[in-house]
């Protein structure tokens, strides 16, 4: 066995797997606490993306402050999101939601090809030297993506853990009459959830780049993947989607590698139907 | 009285002679016919979507793969065997309905719901990524071409004109069959269950059980819709599978109203018009149908056909509605029989 390759392997994997991981973990916030499949999650990750290509090729920000400025964006479009599409069908059944975020998706992923065209357009790099650390090749790009994902998922796991908004949004999430009745304002907790989804939506676009283009396509496959990653790990389950977000991505490029390329996108489908012949309900779900 | 005695006739009378005579006014050329097929194609699925959707008060977001399964299978026995399409009109909501049982089986065992919803999502995408990547079967992402028309006593059904009667009699079959088994004993106990599952597992229902078979009957039906695509437009391709028809469903249901019958059919009809007239926009189309799509959910979340319902209640009761109304709403058991 070439121990390179197997290094090199479970690099390639742990960068998708810490995309997989930042997106799976918003849309299963939302789930969880709201019970809203976001089915727009996509498409804010793609907006992440394309807004970080203007406001660094055309407006000439860098990198980094384009970065920062496009995660603040979306987040505080994440409230928008909530008050347009969200919030006024809360009464309704939850199918409703389902078809206004299908909406909001297809505003989103319409408008962004007629204002940016369906070329894909490359993001230039902060930095990006080739480095070789105990066999395996990586650019301090990829670095920087796996840094700030686990950074973010550390600071989603203290948010929810340790402040007093977390624990406002957990129990709103267990129980919405409950947590009205002892005086949580649940208006507020849907706001920074989607808030927070949204930024985290936004973030993983503009950490996209740093290993691909950005394109207004790239929404519909993230989002079928983050829902591979959802249904894994169970719905509404954070800590677990961000386990299985790394679990998929590792073992999917090791999957690549040894079994069969040709088979590797079908891989994840693949995990998915086992699971759910087994446990529909997910691997953390309850029931 | 006898129209509020069956208050489907009222909506379901004018639509037929609507539908029967669409073709001789505005629908005169062939493009517009073919937009009239596809109109009662879509329909069907609605319908079928619905049952899911109104009667059981599910959700399936494989319900495009099913559809696109349904006119695969019927498109291959054509080309493959040679089988004439009358057969695979039969045998596709056999192995469609065959699909929805293993899958119901599967998933209505452990999961309702939103989790349900989810879980359809998996096997649905899982179906479009096989019918993508197996190019030997479904002609990859190209599909396959050239399936054949049915045809009648030697004469092949290709005109648009033909294709639609021909559909438009399916459809109504279709809707008799629906109406029937809502009323059916079977029909009632699917219902008892939205109302209240452990209620109706109390008084002896098979819960589970019924919710797989009609979880099966709706997928046989979705399947037949498919059939109906692969011999009309003539090709299949896996993109039928995939979440863009899905999405087209959800709106031909909710656009029109669940629980309905004639809700599908309308939200059918909408879809496919005012797709069709937002077309001149050409890449700003699917922009302004998001738009669209966003106030029809905003101001009639229940959809076009309860709106129109109550107004003409109103206009047939002549003012004594309100209290009438009010009364059905109160009576959650009359919601559905009153579509028929």
């Amino acid at each position: 066995m070439n121990w390179d390759i197997l290094g090199q392997q479970i690099w390639n994997g742990l960068l998708n797997g810490s995309i997989y991981v930042i997106f799976a973990a918003g849309l299963s916030l939302v789930f969880g606490v709201m019970r809203v499949i976001n089915m727009a999650h996509g498409e804010l990750t793609m907006l992440g993306a394309m807004l970080l290509f203007t406001v660094t090729s055309v407006v000439g920000l860098s990198y980094f402050a384009g970065a920062a400025l496009v995660v603040v964006m979306m987040a505080l479009a994440g409230f928008l999101v909530n008050r347009v599409t969200v919030r006024p069908f809360l009464g309704h059944s939850e199918l409703v939601v389902i078809l206004s975020t299908v909406a909001l998706s297809f505003i989103l992923l319409n408008g962004s090809l007629v204002v940016w065209g369906s070329t894909p357009k490359g993001v230039d790099k902060p930095f990006n030297e080739v480095l070789q650390v105990a066999g395996v090749y990586m650019t301090t790009a990829q670095i920087l993506l796996v840094g700030v994902c686990f950074t973010a998922v550390l600071a989603l796991y203290l948010v929810l853990t340790r402040t007093k908004l977390g624990k406002m949004t957990r129990a709103t999430g267990q129980n919405l009459l409950g947590a009205r009745l002892i005086g949580i304002n649940t208006t507020a907790v849907y706001d920074a959830t989607l808030i927070m989804a949204s930024g985290l939506a936004a973030l993983a676009g503009v950490l996209i780049v740093l290993i691909s283009a950005a394109s207004p396509n790239l929404g519909q496959p993230l989002l079928i993947t983050g829902f591979a990653v959802v249904i894994v790990a169970g719905m509404g389950n954070v800590g677990g989607a961000v386990a299985v977000g790394l679990f998929l991505g590792l073992t999917e490029a090791l999957f690549g590698q040894y079994v069969s390329t040709f088979y590797r996108q079908g891989y994840l489908y693949v995990v998915m139907i086992i699971v759910l012949l087994l446990r529909p309900q997910g691997l953390f779900g309850r029931r | 009285m006898r129209l509020r005695n069956r208050p489907g006739l009222w909506f379901g009378a004018p639509v037929l002679a609507v539908a029967a005579t669409a073709p001789l006014f505005l629908f005169t050329n062939a493009y517009n016919r073919g937009l009239l097929v596809l109109i009662v194609i879509y329909a069907v699925a609605g319908l079928s979507l619905d049952y899911i959707m109104g009667e059981m008060g599910q959700f399936s977001f494989g319900h495009a793969a099913v559809w696109g399964f349904g006119a695969y299978v019927s498109a291959k026995l054509a080309l493959d065997l040679g089988v004439s399409p009358w057969i695979g009109f039969l045998a596709a909501p056999v192995a469609a309905g065959l699909v929805g049982l293993l899958i119901g089986y599967i998933a209505l065992r452990r999961t309702r719901g939103l989790e349900l919803a989810i879980v359809t999502l998996g096997f649905g995408v899982l179906a479009w990524t096989v019918a993508l990547r197996w190019r030997s079967v479904t002609g990859g992402p190209a599909g396959l071409r050239q399936v054949p028309p049915p045809s009648l006593f030697g004469w092949e059904i290709r005109s648009e004109l033909a294709y639609y009667y021909f559909a438009l009699l399916l459809l109504l079959g279709v809707v008799f069959i629906l109406t029937r088994l809502r009323e059916s004993r079977f029909g009632r106990a699917v219902r008892s269950i939205h109302e209240n599952e452990d209620l109706a597992r109390s008084i002896g229902v098979a819960a589970t059980r019924a919710y797989v078979f009609a979880f099966a009957f709706a997928c046989a039906l979705v399947g037949f819709s498919g059939a109906l695509y692969a011999h009309h437009f003539r090709f299949v391709n896996p993109n039928l599978l995939g979440l863009q028809y899905m999405f087209i469903f959800l709106i031909v249901v909710l656009l029109g109203g669940t629980g309905t019958v004639w809700g599908p059919v309308l939200g059918a009809a909408i879809f496919v018009l005012v797709s069709e007239w937002l077309r001149a926009l050409q890449e700003y189309r699917f922009l302004i149908f998001g738009f669209v799509l966003l106030m029809v959910v905003l101001f009639m979340p229940n959809g076009v056909f309860p709106a129109l319902r109550r107004v003409a209640r109103r206009v047939t009761d002549g003012g004594r509605s309100g209290g009438d109304d009010a009364a059905r709403r109160a009576c959650p058991g009359s919601g559905g029989s009153e579509a028929g």
